[in-house]
């Protein structure tokens, strides 16, 4: 396993002088499983076990996979919202973990988290004003005097009027929750966000639009996103590149583009058949996945997805497979299917 | 917001009647008879020329016994309103001049050992959800458990035993020490707090346990929601991601709870007074009641069941300002 990942690693990180806000390298993080009276640890749940990816400065980075493959915890984790158990973090080239505490509340602008629900990630107590405002304050973003512009200018971009600040969230519908968390995040001034599936609480007209709003504002203040996500045509719309997980591992990785035209590995696939498209014309030829997610205390030996893989063969319950580099620059597929096109090279 | 006040007042008062008529109706049903005791004793006086049942009619019709329970009742009700409770039959003073007697030593004992709880209870809840599943919170559930479950007799008596005939620290029982008439006043208000010391200490341990540990549920559920990580991730010191974000939150199920605190500081603490031999109203009521004093137990009930009304309604406006997402209509 370890040899697997290390060699992703080696692969996905190779040095080519690019502007790299986000290096991560290795990452694991392991919950441990407590049991009993002397709450010994019995095991661990492997959330998240060994990913490699780096995002440039500027692009989006999405993250899919489906409901508890780590996607979250990948997110938490490079944030130091909870702790990684091994694997590095490079963000702007230095180490988040390496941060003590209080270097890291100061870095901590810099990196911001928009959560998937709307409704529990503001608290209920504060004003809208004071929950954007509150930080910007602490961390002198902006000079006192130039504060309540400032913010009118923050909720401007994010399409809130400045009269909203005395209100209370409660009072904001989803999509407008949405824009004060965006808004929270961006006052801030950050150079990376870590959205946490932001629109999958919202209904697809309100969607769209806070995707367009994400998208602007990468634009104009030159956003790095890490997009996590299970809805492949936003995916498609807003990143750059993709990043496939399955139980805790990347599956497949490359441009958005190359992964949309040429999907390498069994589980992309099946993802991608799933898409609906809008014309009850087209027939599709979807791949059904039998089975659920296996537990990730205790994943499959060999591949971890050999037990729900339409093209398994016998090798795939026994080996680790290897990284696969196809044609396309930058696009790897971790499956046994192509150890005969590696040997081949 | 007045119109839902004024609605509530008017559904408290009709309320209160059936509440009275109920207590009313129990009173008069109750196997102690007050009147009956009497009765039985005077005709065993010796020397007493009339019969048991003599003396029965004769105290029924004196005492209002006679007639039926209806007309007993709405009689109560027509002086209760225009402020008249009667004369105690224990006590033979008025209901409300025996009442106000007794009243302040439960309120100073209860507000006391209320206020003890909340200091105690919400910052030892809060330490045990900030550090969940550690030593700490495990010494402070412990210390919660033992309070809810050891009785007020037992942990009164076990003090009493430590403090008392070991180390001779405070007085068995009582409110005042033997030589209080000759103390001045200053000492004197010295003198009975120190016997007020371990009534209190009684009830603030038994009911502390369960405070801590509702205010520990509720600060863990804020602890755990994502508009927590959020301030953390925004970079704030944890001191104020505690104080600012978490706190605040716990609170409002916390606040709420006042409310229902005013019947409790009125209705005494039965087992604790009787213990310590203070006279306060849990005390007097249970004498009263055990006797059956009808007049001085329809006030206690009907007062109670007042208080609780008016800390219901307080309760809920309490909620309305503290919680920004409620607003009362109407």
């Amino acid at each position: 396993m370890i040899a697997r990942t290390d060699n992703t690693a080696a692969d996905i990180l190779e040095s080519d002088g690019g502007d790299y806000v986000l290096e991560v390298r290795d990452l694991k993080m392991h919950y441990p499983i407590k049991s009993g009276l002397t709450q010994k640890i019995v095991g661990y749940v492997r959330a998240v076990d060994g990913i490699s990816f780096k995002i440039e400065r500027g692009t989006t980075l999405a993250l899919v996979g489906e409901s508890g493959c780590g996607k979250s915890t990948v997110g938490r984790t490079l944030l130091k919202l909870t702790r990684k158990t091994s694997g590095e973090v490079l963000f702007n080239g230095e180490e988040v973990y390496a941060y003590d505490n209080k270097k890291l509340r100061s870095m901590r602008p810099k990196m911001q988290i928009i959560f998937q629900d709307p409704y529990s990630s503001l608290s209920p107590r504060l004003p809208v004003g004071e929950i954007i405002g509150e930080a910007v304050k602490e961390h002198h973003i902006v000079p006192p005097e130039q504060y309540e512009d400032y913010l009118g200018k923050v909720m401007d971009d994010c399409g809130l009027q400045s009269y909203y600040k005395q209100r209370y969230p409660h009072e904001f519908s989803g999509g407008q929750r949405q824009r004060i968390c965006i808004a929270r995040a961006v006052a801030l001034n950050p150079d990376f966000i870590v959205c946490d599936e932001p629109v999958s609480a919202l209904d697809v007209s309100i969607q769209a639009q806070i995707i367009n709003l994400l998208m602007d504002l990468q634009e104009s203040r030159r956003l790095t996103y890490l997009f996590i996500s299970h809805d492949l045509s936003v995916v498609e719309h807003i990143s750059d590149a993709v990043a496939v997980m399955y139980l805790g591992n990347i599956v497949e990785y490359g441009k958005t583009g190359d992964i949309f035209a040429n999907p390498l590995h069994p589980y992309t696939k099946a993802l991608f058949s799933a898409i609906p498209l809008p014309d009850p014309d087209v027939k599709t030829k979807r791949t059904i996945l039998t089975g659920s997610l296996p537990s990730p205390a205790n994943p499959p030996k060999g591949c971890k997805f050999h037990t729900r893989c339409p093209n398994a063969m016998p090798i795939c319950s026994r080996e680790e497979p290897p990284v696969y580099n196809s044609g396309d620059k930058g696009h790897y597929c971790v499956c046994h299917l192509f150890s005969d096109k590696i040997k081949e090279n | 917001m007045r119109k839902y006040i004024i609605r509530r007042i008017f559904i408290s008062i009709i309320i209160l009647f059936f509440v009275a008529l109920l207590i009313y109706c129990i009173m008069r049903l109750m196997p102690t008879s007050y009147v009956e005791n009497l009765a039985r004793k005077r005709a065993e006086t010796p020397g007493s020329t009339r019969t048991y049942k003599d003396w029965l009619d004769q105290l029924n019709a004196v005492y209002g016994l006679n007639e039926n329970v209806a007309t007993g009742f709405f009689r109560w009700l027509g002086n209760a309103v225009r402020g008249n409770f009667g004369e105690s039959w224990l006590f033979g003073i008025s209901v409300t001049k025996k009442f106000s007697q007794v009243i302040l030593d439960s309120v100073y004992l209860i507000f006391t050992a209320t206020i003890l709880e909340y200091c105690i209870a919400i910052p030892l809840g809060m330490l045990a959800a900030r550090k969940q599943y550690s030593k700490t919170d495990y010494a402070v559930t412990v210390f919660a458990l033992l309070g809810i479950s050891l009785p007020s007799f037992f942990l009164a008596t076990m003090m009493k035993l430590v403090f008392s005939v070991k180390l001779g620290w405070f007085d068995l029982y009582g409110k005042v020490g033997r030589n209080f008439l000759s103390l001045s006043p200053f000492m004197q208000a010295l003198d009975i707090a120190h016997h007020y010391i371990m009534p209190i200490l009684t009830l603030t341990l038994i009911s502390v346990g369960w405070l801590m540990r509702y205010t520990r549920t509720n600060m863990l559920e804020v602890l755990n929601s994502d508009y927590i990580r959020t301030a953390r991730a925004k970079g704030l010191p944890e001191s104020r991601v505690v104080s600012h974000h978490a706190f605040r939150n716990t609170l409002i199920p916390i606040v709420t709870m006042l409310g229902g605190l005013l019947p409790g500081l009125f209705s005494g603490a039965m087992i604790t007074e009787m213990l310590f031999q203070i006279p306060g109203i849990g005390y007097t009521s249970y004498q009263a009641i055990m006797a059956g004093d009808i007049p001085f137990a329809m006030f206690y009930m009907v007062f109670l069941a007042f208080m609780t009304l008016i800390g219901t309604l307080l309760s809920d406006i309490l909620y309305a300002a503290v919680d920004p997402r409620i607003r009362i209509a109407g």
